[in-house]
């Protein structure tokens, strides 16, 4: 499993669970002491992600919050996505 | 003048006080309950978590059932708490329509918490505001603030401390990352009490004090009303949700 950790500067705590295999995304969990509204897309970004390889991340992440029209409060996509790509 | 409901301080058990909560925003957003300060605590003792975190990653498990301390997840994002006697908490629940609080979510938690800050410097303290959704005295946080918006609704709530017994906090388990841009290791020197301020004040005394405070602020007369018997129905039904371990284990 790996795991990526990051205390967004003036924000707040996200940590990530991935399991992965040859590159692609099986499982993943998002969790932290953010911010997300609405609350339920955290899961259905889970959801989304499986199946998606790692270095697809960031324009999947991108296309799915810009299309959902989710907020994020205390961190930003962009350290959602070096969270991913810098978990070990 | 527009009416803000106040439900008066109640001490209850955790999973009710998460469960009335969750009624009351169900009600207001659907416009049958007006604008609600709600204030209360916690018996017994509990751990809240915010709705995105791991379980096993912030709380001591075993501490907590050796030492009778529940867990409750709530339906708000944000960090663990520890909640005891020592504490006063509040919800404020309003309309999610912009007449009240903004729609940008950051500008909101100062607005909400703005009677707070105003109350405890009623109190002599010099509290600020620090972002996104803390309360500090002297660089200190003795308040910490989780919000959602859903069931067309804004709750807000939050936690005042007035005493601690910081042996309690082994209940949490603190990443050391999360105070590293606050320049300090350890909670215990992250937060602050009322009491150790030098403030004595019981927490119906200082429920008063916030009342007043949100009147001002919110331009809102206080009519001090019980929960309607709908609110009563719901959270008896969602009680069995907040004792449940599929919504407090979920992840």
């Amino acid at each position: 499993m790996r795991i990526g950790i990051k205390k967004v500067e003036g924000g707040k705590l996200v940590k990530v669970k991935i399991l992965e295999e040859e590159g692609i995304i099986k499982e993943i969990r998002i969790a932290g002491d953010f911010f997300v509204h609405p609350e339920e897309a955290i899961e259905e970004l889970e959801e989304f992600l499986k199946g998606i390889p790692l270095n697809k991340v960031r324009d999947r992440i991108r296309e799915f919050m810009n299309e959902k029209k989710i907020r994020l409060v205390g961190l930003k996509i962009d350290d959602l996505v070096e969270v991913i790509e810098g978990s070990k | 003048m527009k009416e803000m409901r106040v439900l008066k301080f109640q001490v209850n058990d955790p999973f009710y006080n998460m469960a009335l909560d969750e009624a009351v925003a169900k009600s207001v957003g659907k416009g049958i309950s007006p604008p609600t300060l709600r204030l209360y605590g916690w018996w017994p003792r509990a751990v809240s978590i915010g709705y995105f975190q791991e379980v096993m990653d912030v709380v001591d498990m075993e501490f907590c059932k050796n030492q009778g301390i529940e867990i409750v997840r709530r339906i708000t994002g944000g960090g663990a708490v520890i909640h005891t006697e020592g504490e006063l908490t509040y919800s404020f629940i309003v309309k999610d329509d912009e007449s009240i609080v903004s729609r940008d979510i950051e500008e909101s938690y100062k607005q909400i918490c703005s009677p707070i800050i105003n109350a405890l410097k009623k109190l002599g303290l010099n509290a600020n505001f620090r972002p996104i959704n803390d309360i500090e005295v002297e660089g200190r946080k003795i308040s910490g603030n989780a919000q959602t918006r859903r069931f067309g609704a804004v709750l807000q709530h939050g936690t005042i401390l007035i005493s601690l017994n910081y042996n309690l906090l082994r209940a949490l388990k603190i990443d050391v990352e999360k105070f590293k841009d606050k320049g300090v290791k350890d909670v215990s020197k992250r937060v602050t009490t009322l009491k150790e301020l030098g403030i004595e004040i019981s927490r119906e005394q200082l429920s008063n004090a916030l009342i007043i405070e949100f009147e001002k602020s919110f331009n809102m007369k206080p009519i001090f009303i019980d929960i309607t018997e709908e609110e009563k129905r719901i959270t008896i039904e969602l009680l069995s949700k907040y004792k449940s371990s599929t919504w407090n284990f979920r992840r």
